[in-house]
This record gives structure tokens, C-alpha cells and sequence, in this order.
């Protein structure tokens, strides 16, 4: 900043704050976020001023509370500031770090979210990579020094259109790097053309001058003094370096619209989305698919691209749009890559005054129909145009004048008679409001009644069942009676039956009687045996009462248990739970009492031992108070079995030797006394014998208490139950006697009768049955009796029934009746109410309405017209009286306010054009399929929105006079190694157009597919190129034959022929050639067919003439073209040379010179014919180039070639059938031609 | 004139491949008009601006889109119009619309006032055959011994009217005065054809071997210029001729 003169403090005093663009740098993990501050040189006047215009550039890094500057720079004043990596921002800087205020979060999250500068130009650098090829082409020859040389002299062509510089002095390799360098001439300021052929060993220079240099060659202004040439390449330098520049800005974020690198590069450009379908009104008249490209492209965001075949009206589509966006305010660029394709595109622009048209571009290289919009001329332009429009709406003034006047009358006619027609519709519709009234009134009576019908008739069918109901209730009554009469008459007598029954009854009572007596005879029997269970009961106790006592005493003397326990056994004694316990108690003294025997007698045996063995001891004296002790210590335990052992073995060892020495005696006597001590310690457990046996006396004695006891009980219940039965015995005897003193009784009475049991059922049934008929036959008497009465209401019912049924049926034809009646009356006011007064009256209302609309802006323009007519009779005079100063003033105010802009792609790029017009709302590219991607790109950088025409089914860029596939040929055969080569065949396959038109939404897309330019049979030789389309190619004319009529009548061709193919034999007679020291190719056979078929045109025209079809000074338009340049030169030659066609306007072009053009008739040399294996048809195998040159003509197009050479010869099937199609195409249509044909007219 | 002769003989055979069939001279008809026109001195102030003021005199206008449906003239024009007029304080806004100043009335009265200068004379030159005004010849005409015919395709068609005269002295007499005022030819008052004089003209007929064809080369001595206008002509009418008398010639003597 010391460099710059200024201290800190003085350079952010200069603005109170600053526009600045910020550029972000690449984040990195190591190091903190830094951006650049580009200081506007524009918003920030004083700085601006301070530092010349300089672009202050402060490198910082971001902290949340600062910026800290670690570095400023300077660029130059015309550096962009403001590009889409950037983003805008006013900034207040404070230099007063401590206040350690925060930096805005707006700024801090609009660093954030912006992209990196270097990461976005990294992208566009690495996808424009591709186009770099299309430079490179360009670049050839682009190194080249100028060239300066001395010459002999300069001759000119016929038409000046050439010179030859003679006489060249220039070095070897310079003569060959000549072609398309630009020529200047020494004292001449401008290029006098360019190199076209350089004649080494004739040292001559052929140079195709500039339009604009036939003058001066003309007035041998050319010729110099000082005879010296320079050869530059300066133009094609100057174009690449625009096209370079084009890559550099877009690379740089200087694109119009943001996302455009993106549109063109991502394989799916991201358009945004139509906000909304414009709603358009049209000024031309548009078909559907025009129309939905014009919507199309002005609601399109970004991009839209209208795909147009031959004359499907794409300038019209483009005049359509430019007139559109005039309307709204927008300014458009209509840019091509031709300067011819400009000026036809502005050429056929609608005459608006909307429009402002501006072609911008070098005045010398604009054609005829542009140069009426170049800057000089668009005053007069605009003169012409208003002054025009005036006069005409002047002199229509003047007729509406007397118009207006007829129309006033007209209408207060009309009002008039409108008038009565009124009040008759007001009244009708007053009379209609009546009938409808009435008719309503009556039609709800008609209604409430119809209501009623219903129920009535509901009533109706209720009565008639009713009725039908009683009828058939009286009929079962009437059988019931009668058969219930007829049953009592066959039936015996009430009275006999009663007495049958009576006798049944008094049986029944006797026999009653006997059974009783029978039962009671049982019933003593019964009691007589139970009498004696009874006493055998009392026996059997008594007895068992005397066993107790014995077992009692038994019990009481016994005195052993044993003896007990027998006794217990003999008696069946139950043991009482205290017995068991006592008996148990008894036991274990019994078993302890053993033990202590048992230990006993071991005790006295071991004793005994013990007392032999201490003998022995003491006669030999030896001590046994040791072992005694010892013995007493332990405590060992030892079974029976062993100590007898343990004796036996003493026993033994004592007897076998009685001598035996002291120590085994020892040992038995310890053992002995071990065993001793076992027997003391374990009758040291027991009691004492004595105790055992005393418990056991008082056990036992116990015992037999309690069984006393016992026995005792049982001898009370015995007693108690003998007692009981002797007791039941008597009252049975005393039942017994009672018993049999009843029955004597009853014997006595009744007579005994056998069997009386079943004589009392067999009398009840009979009984039974009697009572039934009884009552049955009383039932049917009370039953007739009430079925009479019945019989009697019922008859009654039935009557009432009918009588209400004749009433409902009365009641619903009467109502029928009144509803027929109410509608006859109706009838009539239906023709009133079918009648239309309210629209009749409406209609009537609406006419008088308009009328008096129309009569109030017949007012008001009544009111205008004077003012208009004086003031445009002023307006018009002043107008016609225009000087050049009038015009230079309307020319300013018009190029202020141009809105449609017409260059080239690459004038879009020059450095003025840049400056005026530096961005537009829309760009219109037309025919983008012949201009390259570099090219493209200098009017879309310009471009917010883009929209692109163009039609990838015809050719490719031209670069030159050589189409690319030349171009990239003769590259590769200059050198092996280009690098763009591979890229370049890519791009050729599928051209950017055609990219985006396959890629975009249908949003942004539209095909024109409906063409008004060819004959329909003409069309017809084209449509398969389009059939891959999503819509077919159609052809637009109502009626081709009327349009499209060549008028022409001659030998070959006849009125309704429209594609004609004139066959040239595929034999040598007829073959190519290849011309002397070129490549090129012609064919002298066509060409003279062509000739000849000129001439015959030419009569023809003039037959035509004659004949009155065309008028006399009218000329057929014929475009003669051929895939060869050589064979056109010569073409074009035979024309001016030989030929003098008076009735025919003639243009003769390659294929690819013609694309865009359209002609009445196309006569196409085919050239190609040969034997030559090896060899094909070279350019005429690209359906884009056969597409263009079938679609040229309007009313006829001729073929003038080999059918073999291209139907059957051509090695390609693909290409085989594309002129097959022709060829089939032709014949359908009567339009083959062979030479036999062909000569006979000759 | 025979120098002038060889010298474009000389210039034309620079190239070896060319030949001059055969060359003659004529002369070419140039009438001479005598005109009285007029002048007047008239106000820089352009027409547009003009015609805003009389509009705005004659009528309550108070958008400038009523005046652009009347003159038939882009409204953003006469926007810019209204506000330079404004800016000069040539008009005012007011509430039926623009009224002029009391500097605006001045102007227009100015404006509109055609100060008549003098009767003016003049002499015009005009082509039959180009139907073009051509300039005072700079150079005396060459002198030629013999009596040379008429050019053989005169057009004699009448095509002269007052308004070509009057477009053709606009683009000469024209000129901005200072003060604001420019002269401009108002009026052509009469003309009168004078004499036709006489322009000698030299044609070659010329072929060249190398690519057979057959062409003209005429010298205009008034235009001092190749003149492909009549070079035009005569190829048209005789270049098929001349094919069949030298191709038969020369078939003939080889």
C-alpha cells in the first residue's frame, strides 16, 4: 500500500464504503479461509480517481471478527471486476481492531456458499479442452510471419472478382505457406483480398479480391509505383485470438448467463424449469410447432433450441421472437456464423415499429438485404419505414372518414330497429313469465295429486285382499260345518255312551276293592318273617355276651404275655392303641433283658480266660498292670462271633503249647481284657436286670387292665342291642295281629275275583277311551255351534270389504280423472314456455350493448380522426422533407434504442461491439449447425438467455472453402501426430446442436416440422432424414400441384414432374475426372447434359411465356449445384461462355455454398461415376450434404448423375439405400430419365 | 488517345494468357441538364422534435404513447424527445398534458419558418445508359482524329423526374450553416435537357486461352474507369457470337 502512495488510513477513508467483488480461494485443511477484494474502479469514484482507474485487488484471510490484508495488488484498468465467481458486497471497513466487532454473518455465509474462483475455471478449462481441435485447425497457419515481396505486375480476371500478382520473389517454404493469407498492396491502406492459389514455378499469386476493391481495381487505382506485396495472416491471428479470448472468458465466470459453462458441457444441461407457459399473441402467422417454439423460447429461462429442416419458417420463428421481446422490452442479438445468414435472417424481419434493427459489422462484407440496417443507413431506413406506415394509415384515414360516417348512420339504424324487436322480446318474455307461473302452479297440483295416487291404489290392493281374505276365511268355515255335521250324524248316541262308561266305572270300584285285600295278605306275610330275623338276632347276642365273660376271666388269670396274646387271638379281642403300645413297650424289654444275658455269659467266659491267663502270668511273675492299663485306654468294638473266635484261637494256642511265652500271652491278655472292657463299657449302657423285670410285670399288668377294659365294652353294647330287638320283636307281633284282624275283615266283604289285576287295566283303558269320545263328540257340537257364528261375522266383514274396495276404486279414478284433466290443461302452455324469449331477449340486449360500445368508439374516433388526419398530413410533409441532419438525428436516437442486434459469431467478439452491447437479454444463433463451438460461444457468452436454430441434419462448419472432414484430412496427412484429432471426429459425429437438442427436456426444445418451401413430391425425397424425429416432416402447402407449379412444359419435363433423376450411364464415356495438378473432381459428361438441359429450360421458360403462364418479364430462378467445386468453376463458365439463357435468373454453388438458399428449380451434377473399385463417392456419401441438396428446390429439382454409380455401386448399404429412396422416390413419380430418353429429344 | 490506347493494350496483355480479339471506340452519350432549384434556410431543429411541438400545440397530449399511436413512432423515441425538450425548457408538464414554454413557442416559430434564399442554377450530368447523375468531367476529354458512332445500346427510356433531381441536389448542395440553421434545397424550380455531349469509350474484346472465355474491357474516359455497367451490356448481347466467329476462326486456322 506504500507503494501506492497511501497510508491505510487515508485509502479507506476515500469512500464511506466499498463495492467490492470477493473471490474465494481453495480451502485447504491447513490454512485459513482467504478470499480476494476486488475494489470496483467503477462504484468507487474517489478511489478510482486516486489510483487512475487501477483495480485495487486486497488479498485477506477471513476471521469471524476480521479481515486481515495479507497482501494488495494492482491489475490494469480494464480487468473485469464482476464476474459469476465473484459475488457483489458493500463493505464499511473499521481499521479499529479492537472494538472486535463481528464480521456481518451475511458476508461471513455469503463467502461461505460461493464457489471458488479456481475450481470453477478448472472445470470450464477441463471441458473446453474438447473444443481446443477447432482452434488448432484454425491455428495452422496462425505462426506465420508476414511475408513481404516485390512484383511484376497485377492482371485481373473478367470480373475483377481476381487478380494474379506476377513476378513474386519469396522463399521456398514461404510459397507454401500462402494460401488464405491476407494481401495487402503497398500505398494501399486496406487487404486487397486473399490468397487463393500460389504458382510456385510461375511465380505468380492468384488473389480473390474484396468486394469492395472492384472499383478501385477498375479505375487501375491498384496499380503502383512502388511495386511491393505483403502477405498476413493478421486476420486469422485476429479471429483465434478472439475465439481463444471467447474460451478465456468463459473460463473466467464472464458469461452473461452463470450456469452457460454447465449448459454446454454437462451431459444433461441443467436448465431451469419455465417459471410459467407465456401466453403470446402472434404477428406472424405460425403454424402449431412455430407457435410452440415462439412460447417455447420466450418462456425458456436459459436455453431453447428450435431444430428447422429446410424451409420449415425458421426465420419466421426468429422475427416472431425478435418482435416478442421488442414488445417487452428485451434486446436481442441475432447472430450466425455468415454474414449472409445475418442479413437473410434481419432481411426477413416483420416491418415493426417495435423493431429496431442494427446490423453491426464491417460495411463491406454486409450484403444487399442487411445494409439498410448498418448504422449510416438506419435513419433513412427509418424514415422510409415511418413515412410509409403513415401514408398508408393517412390514406386509410381518409376512407374511414366516409367509412365512419356510414357506420354512425348504420348504427343508429340499427339501434332503431332494434328497439321494437325489444319490447316484443320483453314482452314475450312476459307472457312466458305468466305460463311458466301457471304452469308451475299446476304442475305441483299435478304433482301433490300424482302424490296420492300411489297411496290410493296402496288402499286398493289393501281392500281387495282383504275382501279376498274374508272369502276364502267363509269358505273354510262352510267345509269345517259341514264336516262336523256330517261326523255327528254318523256317531252313536251321548246317552249310551254315559251309561258304557257308568258300568266301566262301578267295575273299576270292585275290582279296586280286591286288589286292596290281596295286598294286605302280603303285608302279613312280610311282618310274620321279620318276626323271626328278630328273635334269631336276640339269640345270637346272648350268646356272645357269655363268651366275653369267659374271655374276661380267661384274661384276668393269665400270667404270661404269650398266653394273653393267644387269648386275644382266640376271642377276635380288637387291640386297642394303648395294647399296641404296651405290647411294643413289652418287646423292647424282652430284647434288652437278652442282651444283658448274652454280655453276661461273654463276661463270665472272659472272665474265666482272664483269670487262666493272669495264673500264668503270676507264675511267672510277670506284671499285668501295665497291660490291664493299656486294655482300659482304647476303646475298640467287637462283634460276638469275634470274640469266640478270639477265645477258641486262646483256647487253642493254650492247649497246643502250654508252655507259651509271655509275650504272645501278653498280647491274648490284652486282648482279653480289651474285650472285657467292650462287654463292660456296653453293659454299662443296659439298666439293671432287676428294672427291666419290674417294668415288665407292671407292663404286662397294664396290658390286661386294658384289655378288661376293653372286653368289658363290648359286653355293655352287646347287652344294649339284645335289649333293642326284644324290644322290636313285640311291636312287630302287635303290627301282626292288627294286620290280620283287618284283613279277616275285608275277606268277609268283597268276593274274592281272580286276576282282578288285569281286569282293572283292560277297564281302564276301555274307560279311558270312552271318556275321550265323549269329549270329542261334545268339542264338534260346540265347535258347529261357534263356527255358525262365525260363519255369521263373517259374512258381514266381507260385505263391508267389497263396499270399501268400490268406494277406493271410485276415489282413484276420480283422482285420474282430475290429473289427465290438470294436464290437457297444461299442454298448451308449453309451446309458450318452449319458446327462447329470455335468450331471444338476452341476444337482443347484447346487440344493442355492442352497438352502443361500437357507437361509443365510433364517438371517440369520430373525435380523433381530425386530429389524427392534421396531425399526420404535418407529420408526413416534414417527413418527406427530411435533410441528412433530420436523419443523423433519428439515427442516434435509433441506435440508442436498437433492439434487435444482427452480427456475426465473431464480430460478437470485437472490441467495440463488446463495449456498446456488452450483454443481451437474448441471443439468437441461427443456423448453429454450420458454425463451430468456439464460434457458438462468442454470442453466447453475451447471452442471459440463448436460444440456438439450426438443423444437425444438414452440414457441418465449413472452415474455408473445405469442410471440417477436408480439413481434418489434409491435417492428418500433413502431420501424424495432431493431438484435437480424436476429439474433433467426436464432435464431428454429433455436433454440439445436435447434443443439446437430444439432451434437453421437451421444455426447451422444439422441431418446426411442418415445411411450406418444396413441392410435396420434392419433400418426399427427404423425409427418411427425419424420421428418427419425434414428429414427421410434413409438408405445409394446401395444395403443392397450384404452389408449386414450374409452369414448364419441354421434352423431358412435364407439368406435374417434380423430381426428375437424368441418368448418366455408368460407362467411361461418362466417368469423372480429376482435374490437372487438384484433387477436385468434375464431369465433362454432366456438365454438358446440364448445359442441354438449361437450354431446355430456357425454351421452355419461354414457351411458357408465350403460352401466358408466366408473365413476360418474369425469369425462372435455377440454382445449378453440384457436391464438386470444379465441376461448379465449370458449370459457371459454360453459363457465361456458352450459353444465353434470356428467361432464366441463374445461381450456380457447391452444395454446402448453397445451404440456405432455396431456389424454383435445382439442377444437381452428381459428378461421381467411375469403375473403380478401390475408390467410393467421396462428400456424396453424407446424408447431411444429399439432404441439403435435395432440399433447395421449391417447384423442381433434377438429378443429374449415375443411378448405378449411386444405387448400386457405392460400397456403404447405408448409403446404397439413402439414393435408392431418390431413386425409388423418383420412379413413383414418372421422374427417371434414362439416356435413351434423353437423346431421342435431342 | 492512341497513347491512352496502348496503355491499357499494354496493361491488359500483362497476362500472357490473354489476347485482344479486337477493339474499337465509340462514343457514349452523357445529356447535360441545366436546373433552377431553390434553397431555404431552415432551423437545425430536427423534424421529430418538430412535430412534438406542433402536436403538442395542437392537442392535450399527455402520454407520449397517444403520440406514438399518432405519428407512428416508437414510444421510447419520443420519450427521449420529451424529456430533452423538457431539459431545454421547451415544454412543460401540466394537467391536460404538455403545454410549450414560452422558449418552446419561440423555437417552433423558428423552426417552422423556412427563410427563402436566391434562386440557384446548376448543371447536372446524367447516363442514359448507367441512368446515373455523373460528376463534371475532371479531365478534358481526350481528342480523337476520326468521327467516332454511338454507343450501339442507348438507352433512350425517360426515367428523369423532379424528385431524382431534387435527391441528387439534396446530396450536393446541403450544407449546416452555423447558428443552428442549415440551408437545404427546397425546390427544383425547372430543368432543362441542354445538350448531350459526348464520352469516348474504348472496348476490347478479349479471351483468355487458359480458361476460354470470351469478355469486355471498355474504358469510360469520363469515369476514367473500366465500366463493367457497359462491359455488361455488350457481353450479354454479343459473347456468343464471338465464341462461335473466333473458336471457328481459330479451328480453322490451326
Amino acid at each position: 500500500m506504500r507503494e501506492l502512495g497511501l497510508d491505510e488510513r487515508s485509502f479507506f477513508s476515500l469512500e464511506k464504503s466499498f463495492h467490492v467483488y470477493i473471490e474465494k480461494y481453495p480451502q485447504a485443511a491447513d490454512r485459513l479461509l482467504s478470499v480476494a477484494l476486488f475494489f470496483d474502479n467503477k462504484a468507487n469514484a474517489h478511489m478510482a480517481d486516486k489510483y487512475n482507474g487501477l483495480v485495487i485487488v486486497m488479498h485477506c484471510v477471513v476471521e469471524k471478527d476480521r479481515f486481515i490484508a495479507t497482501n494488495v495488488t494492482t491489475r490494469v484498468a480494464h480487468t473485469s471486476v464482476q464476474t459469476n465467481w465473484r459475488r457483489p458486497v458493500d463493505l464499511t471497513f473499521d481499521l479499529n481492531v479492537k472494538r472486535g466487532m463481528p464480521v456481518p454473518l451475511d458476508v461471513l455465509s455469503l463467502i461461505h456458499e460461493m464457489p471458488v474462483a479456481q475450481e470453477s475455471s478448472v472445470y470450464v478449462k477441463k471441458r473446453i479442452a474438447s473444443w481446443e481441435g477447432y482452434l488448432k485447425i484454425q491455428e495452422r497457419h496462425a505462426d506465420i510471419p508476414d511475408m513481404a515481396s516485390r512484383y511484376s505486375g497485377l492482371t485481373f480476371n473478367g470480373d475483377f472478382s481476381r487478380v494474379t500478382i506476377t513476378g513474386c520473389q519469396l522463399g521456398e517454404k514461404e510459397w507454401k505457406s500462402l494460401k488464405d493469407l491476407s494481401v495487402k498492396l503497398k500505398g494501399i491502406d486496406k487487404d486487397i483480398g486473399k490468397v487463393l492459389k500460389a504458382n510456385r514455378s510461375a511465380r505468380t499469386v492468384e488473389v480473390e479480391l474484396h468486394g469492395y476493391m472492384e472499383e478501385e481495381a477498375r479505375q487501375q487505382r491498384l496499380h503502383m509505383n512502388q511495386k511491393e506485396v505483403v502477405f498476413s495472416n493478421f486476420a486469422t491471428v485476429s479471429q483465434v485470438k478472439r475465439l481463444r479470448q471467447g474460451f478465456k472468458h468463459l473460463e473466467n465466470g464472464l458469461a452473461a448467463n452463470p450456469e452457460l459453462e454447465r449448459l454446454l458441457f454437462e451431459n444433461k444441461p441443467p436448465v431451469r424449469a419455465p417459471k410459467r407457459q407465456a401466453r403470446l399473441q402472434f404477428h406472424n402467422h405460425l403454424n402449431e410447432f412455430q407457435q410452440e417454439a415462439v412460447i417455447g423460447a420466450m418462456s425458456a429461462e436459459d436455453l431453447y433450441v428450435i431444430q428447422g429442416p429446410p424451409g420449415t419458417g425458421k426465420t419466421t420463428v426468429i422475427s416472431e421472437i425478435c418482435l416478442q421481446n421488442a414488445k417487452v422490452g428485451l434486446r436481442t442479438l441475432v447472430a450466425s456464423q455468415s454474414n449472409l445468414a445475418v442479413d437473410n435472417a434481419l432481411g426477413r424481419l416483420l416491418a415493426n415499429k417495435d423493431i429496431r434493427i442494427l446490423r453491426v459489422g464491417r460495411t463491406e462484407s454486409i450484403e444487399e438485404e442487411g445494409k439498410k440496417f448498418i448504422e449510416e443507413n438506419v435513419g433513412q431506413y427509418w424514415k422510409d419505414q415511418t413515412q410509409q406506415e403513415v401514408f398508408a394509415q393517412f390514406e386509410a384515414c381518409k376512407k374511414r372518414k366516409t367509412e365512419l360516417e356510414a357506420e354512425w348512420a348504420l348504427n343508429e339504424k340499427e339501434q332503431e330497429q332494434l328497439q321494437p324487436v325489444l319490447a316484443q322480446a320483453e314482452r314475450a318474455l312476459e307472457v312466458k313469465k305468466v305460463a311458466q307461473k301457471e304452469f308451475d302452479e299446476g304442475q305441483s297440483f299435478i304433482e301433490e295429486q300424482k302424490k296420492d295416487v300411489p297411496v290410493a291404489e296402496q288402499k286398493q290392493r289393501a281392500a281387495r285382499q282383504q275382501v279376498q281374505e274374508a272369502e276364502q276365511a267363509l269358505r273354510s268355515l262352510e267345509t269345517s260345518i259341514e264336516q262336523d255335521e256330517t261326523f255327528l250324524r254318523d256317531e252313536s248316541d251321548k246317552g249310551a255312551l254315559q251309561k258304557e262308561w257308568e258300568s266301566a266305572q262301578q267295575l273299576m270300584q270292585r275290582l279296586h276293592r280286591v286288589i286292596a285285600c290281596d295286598e294286605l295278605q302280603e303285608e302279613i306275610n312280610r311282618k310274620k318273617q321279620n318276626i323271626d330275623q328278630a328273635a334269631g338276632e336276640c339269640e345270637k347276642r346272648a350268646t356272645e355276651i357269655n363268651q366275653t365273660d369267659v374271655a374276661s376271666a380267661k384274661i384276668a388269670a393269665v400270667k404270661r404275655i404269650d398266653g394273653l396274646k393267644w387269648i386275644l387271638l382266640e376271642h377276635y379281642i380288637e387291640r386297642s392303641l394303648r395294647a399296641e403300645q404296651l405290647l411294643a413297650e413289652l418287646d423292647c424289654i424282652r430284647g434288652e433283658l437278652n442282651q444283658f444275658t448274652k454280655l453276661k455269659a461273654y463276661n463270665d467266659q472272659l472272665n474265666r480266660a482272664i483269670s487262666y491267663v493272669e495264673q500264668l502270668f503270676i507264675r511267672q511273675r510277670v506284671s499285668i498292670d501295665q497291660l490291664k492299663q493299656r486294655a482300659g485306654n482304647g476303646a475298640s468294638s467287637y462283634r460276638a462271633d469275634e470274640i469266640d473266635h478270639f477265645l477258641d484261637e486262646l483256647r487253642k494256642a493254650v492247649k497246643q503249647n502250654p508252655n507259651i511265652d509271655v509275650r504272645t500271652l501278653g498280647d491274648y491278655l490284652e486282648g482279653l481284657y480289651r474285650r472285657r472292657h467292650f462287654v463292660w463299657q456296653k453293659a454299662k449302657r443296659l439298666k439293671s436286670y432287676d428294672h427291666y423285670k419290674e417294668t415288665a410285670i407292671e407292663t404286662f399288668r397294664l396290658l390286661k387292665q386294658e384289655m378288661i377294659h376293653l372286653l368289658q365294652q363290648k359286653q355293655q353294647m352287646n347287652k344294649v342291642s339284645c335289649q333293642k330287638f326284644l324290644q322290636v320283636l313285640e311291636e312287630q307281633r302287635a303290627e301282626l295281629r292288627s294286620l290280620q284282624s283287618k284283613h279277616q275283615q275285608m275277606a268277609a266283604l268283597q268276593e274274592w275275583i281272580a286276576n282282578a289285576k288285569e281286569a282293572l287295566q283292560q277297564n281302564e283303558k276301555k274307560a279311558l277311551h270312552l271318556q275321550k269320545k265323549k269329549e270329542q263328540y261334545e268339542q264338534v257340537e260346540r265347535r258347529i255351534e261357534t263356527n255358525r257364528i262365525e260363519r255369521l261375522e263373517k259374512a258381514a266383514q266381507l260385505k263391508g270389504a267389497e263396499q270399501k274396495l268400490a268406494q277406493l276404486e271410485t276415489h282413484l279414478k276420480e283422482l285420474r280423472d282430475t290429473i289427465s284433466r290438470k294436464e290437457e290443461e297444461l299442454a298448451p302452455l308449453h309451446v309458450i314456455l318452449s319458446t327462447q324469449a329470455e335468450r331471444e331477449h338476452e341476444r337482443v340486449l347484447k346487440h344493442l350493448a355492442s352497438l352502443s360500445f361500437t357507437r361509443e368508439s365510433l364517438k371517440q374516433e369520430k373525435q380523433k380522426l381530425p386530429l389524427f388526419q392534421s396531425v399526420q398530413e404535418k407529420w408526413l410533409s416534414l417527413l418527406e422533407k427530411a435533410s441528412d441532419h433530420d436523419l443523423d438525428e433519428i439515427r442516434k436516437l435509433y441506435v440508442k434504442h436498437a433492439n434487435v442486434i444482427g452480427t456475426t459469431c465473431v464480430a460478437s467478439a470485437r472490441k467495440d461491439f463488446l463495449d456498446n452491447y456488452p450483454v443481451f437479454d437474448v441471443v439468437i444463433i441461427d443456423e448453429v449447425s454450420k458454425a463451430t463451438p468456439p464460434e457458438l460461444l462468442l454470442p453466447m457468452l453475451k447471452g442471459k438467455k440463448i436460444i440456438l436454430v439450426g438443423d444437425h441434419h444438414q452440414l457441418p462448419p465449413l472452415i474455408g472453402n473445405d469442410t471440417l472432414e477436408e480439413t481434418l484430412q489434409e491435417m492428418a496427412d500433413e502431420s501424424e501426430d495432431f493431438e484435437g484429432k480424436v476429439e474433433l471426429k467426436k464432435l464431428l459425429k454429433e455436433s454440439l446442436f445436435e447434443r443439446l437438442f437430444k439432451n434437453l427436456p421437451k421444455s426447451n426444445k422444439t422441431m418446426l416440422a411442418i415445411q411450406y418451401r418444396m413441392h410435396e413430391n420434392i419433400m418426399a425425397a427427404i423425409t427418411p432424414f427425419y424420421e428418427q424425429e419425434s414428429d414427421r416432416l410434413q409438408c405445409g402447402l394446401t395444395d403443392s400441384d397450384l404452389e408449386r407449379d414450374h409452369l414448364l412444359e419441354s421434352p423431358l419435363i412435364q407439368r406435374d414432374n417434380h423430381l426428375l433423376w437424368v441418368d448418366m450411364p455408368n460407362e467411361p464415356a461418362f466417368f469423372e475426372e480429376r482435374m490437372k495438378g487438384g484433387k477436385s473432381l468434375y464431369n465433362p459428361a454432366e456438365l454438358r447434359r446440364t448445359g442441354a438441359l438449361l437450354k431446355e429450360l430456357d425454351e421452355a421458360a419461354a414457351q411458357a411465356k408465350q403460352a401466358g403462364r408466366m408473365k413476360a418479364d418474369e425469369k425462372k430462378s435455377i440454382g445449378v449445384i453440384s457436391f464438386y467445386g470444379e465441376q461448379v468453376k465449370r458449370i459457371d463458365r459454360l453459363i457465361h461462355q456458352e450459353l444465353r439463357l434470356r428467361h432464366l435468373t441463374i445461381r450456380t454453388g457447391t452444395v454446402d455454398r448453397f445451404q440456405g438458399m432455396e431456389m424454383d428449380v435445382i439442377l444437381l451434377s452428381m459428378v461421381r461415376n467411375h469403375h473403380n473399385k478401390q475408390d467410393d463417392i467421396g462428400f456424396a456419401k453424407d446424408y447431411r450434404r444429399l439432404n441439403v441438396a435435395l432440399s433447395r428446390a421449391r417447384e423442381l429439382l433434377v438429378l443429374i448423375g449415375s443411378t448405378k454409380m449411386f444405387t448400386e455401386r457405392t460400397k456403404q448399404a447405408d448409403t446404397r439405400n439413402m439414393y435408392t429412396h431418390v431413386l425409388e422416390a423418383a420412379k413413383k413419380q414418372h421422374g427417371l430419365r434414362t439416356l435413351e430418353e434423353v437423346t431421342q429429344h435431342e | 488517345m492512341n497513347k491512352l490506347k496502348k496503355r491499357l493494350r499494354a496493361t491488359l496483355l500483362e497476362n500472357p494468357a490473354v489476347q485482344i480479339k479486337e477493339s474499337v471506340m465509340w462514343n457514349l452519350p452523357v445529356v447535360t441538364f441545366d436546373v433552377a432549384f431553390k434553397r431555404v434556410k431552415r432551423s437545425k431543429m430536427d423534424i421529430l422534435m418538430k412535430m412534438l411541438l406542433l402536436a403538442f400545440e395542437q392537442a392535450n397530449i399527455r402520454r407520449a404513447a397517444n403520440l406514438s399511436e399518432m405519428l407512428l413512432v416508437e414510444e421510447l423515441f419520443i420519450v427521449d424527445l420529451i424529456e430533452k425538450m423538457q431539459r431545454m425548457g421547451l415544454i412543460h408538464l401540466e394537467k391536460e398534458g404538455y403545454k410549450l414554454t414560452q422558449k418552446g413557442h419561440e423555437q417552433l416559430k423558428t423552426g417552422i419558418i423556412d427563410e427563402e434564399m436566391e434562386e440557384e442554377w446548376t448543371v447536372l450530368f446524367y447516363s442514359p445508359s448507367h441512368d446515373k447523375f455523373w460528376p463534371a468531367m475532371t479531365e478534358p476529354v481526350p481528342v480523337t482524329e476520326e468521327e467516332l458512332s454511338l454507343y450501339r445500346y442507348v438507352n433512350n427510356q425517360d426515367l428523369i423526374n423532379v424528385d431524382r433531381m431534387l435527391k441528387i441536389l439534396a446530396e450536393r448542395e446541403n450544407r449546416m450553416e452555423e447558428n443552428g440553421f442549415q440551408t437545404v434545397v427546397d425546390d427544383v424550380k425547372s430543368f432543362n435537357q441542354r445538350m448531350v455531349q459526348h464520352a469516348p469509350c474504348l472496348e476490347f474484346r478479349m479471351y483468355n486461352k487458359e480458361q476460354d472465355i470470351f469478355y469486355a474491357r471498355v474504358w469510360n474516359t469520363w469515369l476514367e474507369r473500366w465500366d463493367d455497367a457497359l462491359e455488361k451490356q455488350i457481353e450479354e448481347q454479343e459473347r456468343l457470337e464471338w465464341r462461335e466467329k473466333w473458336t471457328a476462326t481459330a479451328e480453322f486456322s490451326e
